[in-house]
């Protein structure tokens, strides 16, 4: 054994860092970022508010001082039923919904209205070609174009994607018709 | 003081140490990577310091945006220290001297018990540097590490405090008589 080795062998305790585990554990979850994001907003009202504190806080969501702890180090893998009890506790959003094709379509907009009929329509295509038979998805084919039914499904020329079969299949009003027969 | 081992060769004991003072419950290594990870910590630190923050090494840069950053680091550091002890640091012709840089920049010599840095990768804005002592090319000891928020170490109590640990482990390490012999060959 070398000097080297043997010197240091001497003040090494024989517990290595479990360094690896918590790196692995950082890596594997992260989830831990969007926790951090809400911990910050946790502590930015928790500063702002004197009649507010941690032990306050976990008195108020019925739960221990170590998991409003935990929830502030952005470490706890929160529910949204605990986001929904801290956003009312401490009487702030935590959390957002980013706005989407519901929310945002106008109704009583004949253009708004119309663009999401024509989006709609392209998706339901598919199920319902086949003279008002609803085929179930994995179904599409080529041999759809053209509005004829389609019985016997060449699964071959199921690759194609299914947007384009909807373009090419008929227009948004005859597959809206085809939608109201298989309905 | 003990040193922990985080990744080490078992023939030569050569490999990555940290130093465990003994009011610490973990070694240092741990403890500053533990602090980084830790949103409360962070936020609290960068608050507390944020007359600091007006330099214009901070400029148009906002709380947040400096506690992702750290997050971020801590997720580089973690993948470089993987890197190394994964793929080996000491037969591959990588080796641990590449990690670790000196901590004066002017230093052109590898002295015995060269004072180092290291950071995360990454180009650009750092924050996070990890301070270690150089026992050979292959073997150093983490001493701590700290949020920058100064160019220069005496600047801030934090950085002066991490540069003011460094001397006292390297007497440790000399009155263990720890170091590489080939190195003192090569510079004595």
């Amino acid at each position: 054994m070398t000097d080297f080795k043997k010197n240091i062998k001497k003040v090494t305790s024989a517990t290595s860092s479990n360094w690896r585990e918590k790196a692995n554990y950082r890596k594997s979850n992260r989830w831990l970022e969007y926790s951090s994001q809400i911990a910050r907003r946790v502590l930015s009202v928790l500063d702002s508010r004197k009649d507010l504190n941690q032990t306050r806080l976990a008195e108020m969501l019925d739960v221990s001082p170590q998991q409003i702890s935990k929830i502030v180090k952005g470490q706890e893998n929160l529910t949204l039923e605990t986001i929904y009890k801290l956003s009312n506790a401490l009487n702030v959003e935590l959390i957002q919904f980013p706005s989407y094709q519901w929310s945002t379509m106008e109704l009583g907009n004949r253009d708004s209205v119309g663009e999401f009929i024509g989006a709609r329509t392209l998706v339901q295509a598919k199920v319902f070609y086949g003279g008002g038979e609803a085929l179930p998805d994995s179904s599409w084919s080529i041999n759809a174009v053209g509005g004829e039914p389609t019985p016997d499904v060449n699964r071959s020329q199921m690759a194609a994607p299914p947007m384009y079969i909807a373009f090419k299949a008929s227009s948004i009003s005859q597959v809206w018709a085809g939608q109201k027969t298989g309905s | 003081m003990e040193l922990i081992p985080i990744f080490v060769d078992d023939d030569s004991g050569e490999g990555l140490y940290s130093i465990k003072f003994p009011h610490e419950n973990e070694c240092e290594y741990d403890r500053v990577m533990g602090n980084w990870s830790d949103t409360e910590f962070i936020s609290r630190y960068l608050l507390d310091n944020v007359s600091y923050l007006a330099a214009p090494y901070f400029k148009d840069k906002t709380i947040d945006q400096l506690i992702n950053r750290i997050g971020k680091e801590v997720l580089e550091i973690d993948d470089l220290l993987q890197l190394y002890s994964d793929e080996g640091f000491h037969r591959s012709g990588r080796n641990l001297q590449g990690l670790f840089r000196p901590l004066d920049d002017m230093e052109y010599i590898i002295p015995v018990y060269q004072l180092t840095k290291t950071t995360a990768l990454s180009h650009g804005f750092k924050m996070t540097r990890i301070y270690a002592i150089r026992i050979g090319p292959n073997s150093y000891v983490v001493t701590g590490g700290a949020i920058k928020l100064v160019e220069k170490m005496k600047d801030h109590p934090d950085t002066r405090r991490e540069r003011d640990k460094m001397p006292r482990v390297v007497a440790f390490l000399k009155n263990a008589q720890i170091m590489i012999e080939q190195d003192l060959k090569s510079y004595l």
